[in-house]
């Protein structure tokens, strides 16, 4: 079902697969940087280190303001949301749905024995 | 000075582990795990894939921790998926906390 992922999604991910993009990303969660500043602590050049950024800004991940690079929150809900999603359905997903409307029947059958089934009925 | 990569943040999830999810195919995959599809051949049928793929993407899928092997089936580990989400938890509270005006 990836059709139903948003695209965001998928760019952010395939931003962060690389390990140094990703630690330059870390670095600037952790606190709005220069480009200048990134590249002086990061194990590749300074070219790369602007190729980086780039891909990340592309991704929605980074923004620069005033030459200073800051995390955005732009996609990082949507990619939240769909590690809940992954991690809901591998673990509790369906035993919990199950469980929930298995328990809604039986309340919606014990409304009805007691009378209180009806909530469109004004007179009850 | 730079400031270095908030701790837990970068220990919380590793470098195989992303780099795994940065390939489009993989994630379908792992869609279609968790859907409960879990036998080679029904993966190749459901993702449209060959099935020598699949059984190349699941090798890769379980050295980042995403997935075990139980006798012939593909099983996806909450566990690893539960590190991924605390993971962008973490990232989004950083990042909403950096985008405050200071």
């Amino acid at each position: 079902m990836t059709g139903d992922m948003p695209d965001p999604v998928a760019g952010a991910l395939q931003a962060l697969g690389d390990a140094t993009r990703r630690d330059i990303f870390e670095r600037i969660l952790a606190r709005p940087s220069r480009i200048l500043f990134l590249a002086e602590s990061a194990p590749v050049s300074r070219p790369a280190v602007s190729h980086h950024v780039r891909v990340l800004k592309d991704a929605g991940l980074v923004r620069e303001e005033d030459g200073l690079l800051i995390a955005t929150t732009d996609v990082l809900p949507a990619i939240r949301v769909y590690f809940d999603r992954l991690w809901f359905e591998a673990s509790v997903g369906e035993s919990w749905m199950r469980e929930r409307f298995a328990v809604s029947r039986r309340m919606h059958w014990r409304g009805a024995e007691i009378g209180v089934a009806a909530p469109r009925s004004k007179s009850a | 000075m730079p400031a270095p990569a908030p701790p837990e943040l970068a220990a919380s999830a590793g470098a195989e582990l992303f780099q795994a999810l940065a390939e489009p195919r993989r994630r379908l995959l792992l869609e279609a795990l968790v859907s409960g599809v879990q036998e080679v051949g029904e993966l190749s049928r459901r993702c449209d894939m060959p099935r020598t793929l699949v059984a190349h993407h699941l090798g890769v899928l379980r050295r980042a921790g995403l997935v075990r092997f139980q006798r012939r089936h593909a099983v996806v580990r909450p566990e690893c998926l539960a590190t991924l989400r605390r993971y962008f938890d973490l990232a989004l509270t950083a990042a909403a906390i950096s985008t405050l005006p200071r």
